[in-house]
């Protein structure tokens, strides 16, 4: 972008008079309370609020065996690092205030143990051959190459375009083996004024074709489509033991009536073991341990839910928004061009007084977040699923429960010692050490 | 890394004030810029221990961008439920081109807002880089890979019109 455009905004976007605020804004900052999201994020402090708080630590494995428990060794250890941008987004939350939520047993809740079979996700077939059946389905043509985003923890395989001038299906043979579709070209740039994206029925069974391609085998009733003024969706999840997961497949089709993304997986889901499990009582307990929470399937779960679950996978969230496009190297900008590298204006002094010092510390005002009792009333058996340390998932026995207005929060329902749990750590609320 | 003595902050983060309030007063009305940017500075007192020495700027203009999001999702929030699970938007809105440049509005508003949100911060704040980064959470690469897209786009966007 030229200096002329970068003059063009700053002269209209900057045409705005900023208000002169006083420096008590600053000096008073201790003395206001901090602010509150809005009521529907509770779902995501409530559920997507621990997930997230899972990526943002260091993983410190610590395994709990109980006193006479037969010493087994854990199946994995469950994860606790994440990307940069998700342990970012972990920071975000905790800037925030949030909403404190005590959960009760309900006189509904059975006090009785069980058991539950575990099952690995395993990689299935080989990341050439899976990367090249997706790009076969969706039309991609090409070889199967090493992107050069790979590295050793993340290989990953392209077939087309890394630039962001064609369709490309893009693999990581790492977690699920999943796969994605992207065509550039199918995004309208402006508001959409016809709609030429398949009907409800039609998603279905172009969805079901298209994931059977890929290796998925689901019927055309099991696939939800949803639709919206800029594309049509349909998306399926994985089912084990007549359970539906939280792993889906997934196809969107833009306005134009193009495939704009699609995306898969390559598993299958080998049993491990049953194990004893606690009560949905006793269960309850776990709902305050972020790392006790795993996902549960579409019909226990919210989008917010599914956002949060993919935050602690290290990637980024499904948004509205498109796919990344990634340029050559060689057309990045080396640095932002600016007529002016300065940061920040200069306050000058004279205009702020700044407050002297106090002689003595203010003490702070203690964090005094809202607390929300919930009594919980009905628990469901499902499957969760959990990602280990290697980055590999898993399905475990758990629990959801309703918490009203179609919300939900879920708990791993195995005995303390099948899994192998990442240090505990305090996330919210915050307390000053200095109070 | 180093706690800011709590008699220090202010000293640290008043020097700050005007150009968080410009960005503010960029993309929320007039009458709630004052209590956002108290709000601004209330986070940051509580969570002051937290942020990297030597990021405070942008860790400043990331609060101020959670805070503008929450605003518009606490605006929309009645009107719309899908509108509060909307991701995080706190780029310049459309309406804020002065209407005098019409082209360069119409450009504008063909972009998407993660396009908008990273221009404003390079192009009006005047951020490197770097800073932008730390500010959306992304790495250096995808910001210049993201800057360089919009500013392409909003290129071919004036030229076509």
């Amino acid at each position: 972008m030229d200096d002329n455009i970068s003059s063009r905004l700053r002269a209209s976007l900057d045409a705005r008079e900023t208000p002169a605020l006083g420096a008590d804004i600053v000096t008073g900052a201790a003395e206001r309370p901090e602010p509150h999201m809005v009521a529907n994020r509770r779902r995501a402090v409530a559920a997507g609020g621990l997930t997230i708080a899972v990526a943002a630590v260091t993983v410190g494995a610590l395994v709990v065996t109980l006193p006479g428990q037969q010493q087994q060794a854990p199946l994995f250890t469950t994860a606790g690092g994440g990307s940069s941008e998700a342990a970012t987004m972990a920071g975000d939350q905790r800037m925030m205030m949030w909403i404190d939520y005590e959960y009760l047993a309900g006189a509904g809740l059975s006090t009785n143990t069980g058991s539950g079979s575990v099952y690995q996700l395993q990689r299935s077939g080989s990341a050439e051959d899976v990367i090249a059946r997706a790009a076969e389905a969706y039309g991609v043509e090409g070889e199967v190459v090493e992107s050069e985003y790979s590295s050793a923890d993340y290989p990953t395989y392209v077939v087309g375009p890394e630039d962001g001038t064609g369709p490309s299906v893009t693999g990581s043979w790492s977690g699920t083996g999943n796969w994605w579709y992207n065509n550039p070209a199918a995004y309208p740039q402006e508001t959409p004024t016809t709609n030429s994206a398949p009907t409800e029925a039609e998603a279905r069974t172009l969805a079901a074709e298209l994931f059977a391609a890929t290796g998925f085998d689901v019927d055309a009733s099991d696939i939800r489509v949803t639709a919206d003024e800029w594309q049509t969706t349909a998306t399926a999840n994985l089912v084990v033991d007549g359970t539906e997961t939280a792993l889906d497949w997934g196809v969107g089709w833009s306005t134009t009536g193009d495939i704009s993304y699609a995306y898969g997986h390559s598993v299958t889901a080998v049993d491990k073991g049953t194990y004893d499990t606690v009560s949905e009582v006793a269960a309850i307990d776990r709902l305050e341990d972020w790392r006790w929470f795993g996902s549960p399937g579409p019909e226990y779960q919210s989008m917010v839910l599914y956002a949060a679950d993919t935050m602690a996978r290290g990637g980024e969230i499904a948004t509205e928004e498109l796919p990344a496009e990634e340029l050559p190297a060689e057309e990045l900008p080396t640095e932002v061009p600016s007529s002016d590298p300065t940061i920040l204006p200069e306050l000058p002094a004279e205009e702020v007084p700044l407050p002297e010092a106090p002689a003595e510390e203010v003490p702070l005002p203690e964090p005094t977040p809202e607390t929300v009792t919930v009594t919980l009333e009905e628990a469901h058996a499902t499957l969760l699923l959990l990602w280990d340390s290697e980055g590999n998932a898993w399905l475990v026995p758990g629990f959801a429960y309703p918490t009203g207005e179609g919300a939900y929060t879920s708990a791993v329902s195995l005995i303390e010692g099948v899994i192998s749990l990442p240090e505990p750590i305090e996330v919210e609320p915050y307390v000053d050490p200095a109070v | 890394m180093p706690p800011i003595p709590d008699d220090s902050f202010t000293e640290v983060y008043s020097r700050h004030l005007p150009a968080i309030s410009a960005y503010l007063a960029r993309r929320v009305d007039r009458q709630h810029v004052e209590d956002l940017a108290a709000d601004v500075f209330a986070v940051a007192w509580r969570r002051r221990n937290s942020v990297t020495e030597g990021e405070e700027v942008p860790w400043l203009y990331r609060i101020a961008a959670n805070l503008v999001a929450n605003h518009r999702r606490k605006q929309a929030a009645t009107a719309s439920f899908m509108a509060s699970l909307r991701p995080i938007d706190a780029a310049p809105a459309a309406e804020d081109i002065v209407i005098a440049d019409a082209n360069l509005a119409a450009a504008w508003k063909a972009l998407r807002a993660r396009d908008r949100e990273v221009l404003a911060l390079a192009v009006l704040e005047d951020l490197p880089i770097a800073s932008i980064a730390v500010i959306l959470g992304v790495s250096t690469n995808a910001v210049s890979i993201r800057l360089h897209r919009a500013r392409k786009l909003l290129a071919r966007k004036l030229a076509a019109d």
